[in-house]
């Protein structure tokens, strides 16, 4: 287990008449290598709880561990290594950028790792180029690029200090449709290729079912369920309740099979639509 | 007078004439009381085209008319602004004051509505996004979608003819999306508003009377949703998605199979494979190989 938290609490403005828990009693391990899916409506607690995995926050109770030591030991190296281990891209990270050139933003995290200048090099190098931004723009002024690229310089910021877990909450927020695609193919290629457990946050079930193996479904500051992906989109009807939406391809063929068409159930992209009614075609069709 | 906004062979460039033109001779009527989606991808101009209608910005050629007045027309730009109110991205940086009933209320007192006036009015916008209950709170502790509405109100209190929308969606989660269209619609249906709706998301488009579809500052599909969605490929070459079940309608067709080409909701969609699946629907055995 790459990330651990026991019973983990927080109340925000303790003491004060908005006094709001805003993780009750979670307790979430999350495999090393695994790419997590994190959902939730607005306020559920997501980006609560993946504060605390670089200790930005630090729980009212209960424990988070990394890389399986507590980092809320009373030394505080754990927590320093916590930083480093686990990179958080936060919402809108282009409004982070603030160097004179792309080249100095994204040596920025490297640098601060204290690492020798030829490695710092070789990381802007790699992660320029796992976000696919070409090196013309390293020169620029972050300000001089167009939104989708501010945003893959700001991730490619976090890539280049090699954390163990990157976490990157709503990365496709505001992109159109070609941008969105871009940017997560970018991330589930990093995935791929550097073995790293990667959570993303997304209000998007299209998205994450297309990227994810497996889902924390965040309610009302509890962890309501982490399982596969198909374990958690069978609680189809229970995920609209709480104010999450199903692919509508999904919603067609669970009714479909409520109807008792032999189709499956677990249907999350128009690929694999296409692949299930062509081979219930091939096999004859018509309901028994 | 049935057209609220006429545009006539539009132009604009940021940096003046020479410069590489974002709208290129863009002809566009809006009839009132209608709803209207615009789609496109980044940098297509749809936001552009947007800040012509209500004359934040001016065109460098053409012309545009909004309830017949000429948006060049400096000394009619308060009956312009007044008639077109205008809803942004990101509510936060539209909510000004720190108690909602005072932000809706700022737009009145510039236009200098007397007091009794200006309080039934911001009861009433209120209401009309469903948000009465939240006169008293601060905009900053509400939620996504309760901010957005609070931002509509404001604009709906001035009492405008059209309301123009930019992504107005775009950082809400699915539960804010729902209430802001729910909002947008009832106001189209009661106030008798027209809407103009730009997006990317195709299941907001879908409840739209019409869709425009922009690429490089020209229109380059217009008409009914059932109409535009069926355009799969065109749309896919401007890097736009379409609706999942048009999607899928559209790559079964590639296999022969016979199914409508324009299917964009839950409930027909179902029909159409349950129909399919029956054998209802022609296709050649063995035309395709999975």
């Amino acid at each position: 287990m790459i990330i651990k938290t026991e019973h983990l609490t927080y109340k925000y403005g303790i003491g004060t008449p908005f006094e709001k828990t805003a993780l009750d009693d979670v307790s979430v391990s999350i495999k090393e290598g695994d790419y997590v899916g994190v959902i939730g409506h607005t306020g559920s607690g997501k980006s609560t709880l993946i504060s605390h995995f670089n200790a930005i926050l630090k729980p009212t109770s209960g424990k988070v561990f990394v890389d399986g030591q507590d980092i809320w030991q009373d030394d505080k190296t754990e927590r320093i290594k916590a930083r480093f281990k686990v990179g958080l891209v936060f919402q809108y990270p282009e409004h982070q950028l603030f160097e004179d050139t792309v080249y100095n933003d994204i040596a920025f995290g490297p640098k601060n790792m204290g690492l020798s200048g030829e490695e710092i090099e070789k990381r802007v190098m790699t992660s320029l180029e796992f976000v696919g931004l070409s090196k013309d723009c390293l020169e620029k002024s972050p300000f001089e690029l167009s939104g989708g690229q501010k945003r893959r310089a700001a991730i490619a910021g976090v890539m280049a200090m090699s954390p163990k877990v990157l976490v990157l909450d709503e990365p496709a927020a505001g992109l159109d449709p070609r941008g969105r695609d871009e940017i997560l193919s970018r991330i589930r290629d990093y995935h791929k290729e550097t073995g790293s457990t990667v959570l993303l946050v997304s209000h998007s079930m299209e998205d994450i079912a297309e990227n994810a193996n497996s889902i924390i479904v965040m309610n009302r500051a509890a962890c309501m369920m982490h399982a596969s992906v198909p374990e958690v989109f069978e609680h189809a009807s229970q995920l609209e309740k709480i104010g999450l939406d199903i692919p509508q391809i999904t919603r067609v063929f669970i009714s479909l099979h409520k109807l008792g068409y032999p189709v499956s159930q677990n249907i999350y992209t128009v690929d694999d639509a296409e692949r299930e009614i062509l081979s219930c075609l091939k096999g004859g069709g018509a309901r028994d | 007078m049935s057209e609220i906004i006429s545009v006539e062979n539009l132009s604009f460039s940021y940096g003046g004439q020479k410069d590489t033109l974002v709208l290129d001779g863009l002809d566009l009527k809006i009839e009132q009381n209608s709803f209207v989606a615009v789609l496109g991808h980044n940098g297509c101009g749809k936001s552009t085209l947007a800040k012509n209608l209500n004359a934040i910005l001016l065109p460098t050629g053409g012309k545009v008319y909004v309830c017949g007045i000429d948006t060049t027309d400096e000394s009619r730009l308060f009956d312009i602004r007044r008639r077109m109110g205008m809803v942004f991205q990101n509510p936060d940086n539209q909510i000004i004051a720190t108690v909602v009933d005072e932000d809706i209320a700022f737009a009145l007192e510039n236009l200098g509505v007397p007091h009794d006036e200006m309080v039934k009015r911001v009861d009433e916008a209120l209401a009309a996004v469903g948000m009465s209950e939240y006169k008293h709170h601060a905009p900053h502790r509400l939620s996504g979608g309760q901010k957005q509405r609070v931002a509509i109100a404001g604009i709906i209190a001035m009492k405008p003819q059209c309301l123009i929308m930019d992504e107005p969606t775009a950082m809400l989660d699915p539960r804010g999306r729902k209430e802001v269209m729910a909002t947008v619609k009832r106001l189209k249906e009661e106030q008798g508003v027209t809407v103009i709706l730009i997006t990317h998301y195709m299941d907001e488009a879908v409840q739209a009377d019409r869709v425009v579809v922009m690429d490089d500052g020209k229109i380059i599909l217009d008409g009914t949703p059932e109409y535009v969605f069926q355009n799969v490929g065109l749309l896919h070459s401007v890097a736009l998605d379409v609706p999942q079940s048009a999607e899928l309608m559209y790559r079964l067709r590639k296999y022969d199979i016979k199914v409508p080409i324009s299917v964009l909701n839950e409930g027909d969609c179902v029909k159409v494979l349950s129909e399919l699946l029956e054998n209802k629907i022609d296709y050649k055995d063995g035309a395709f190989d999975i």
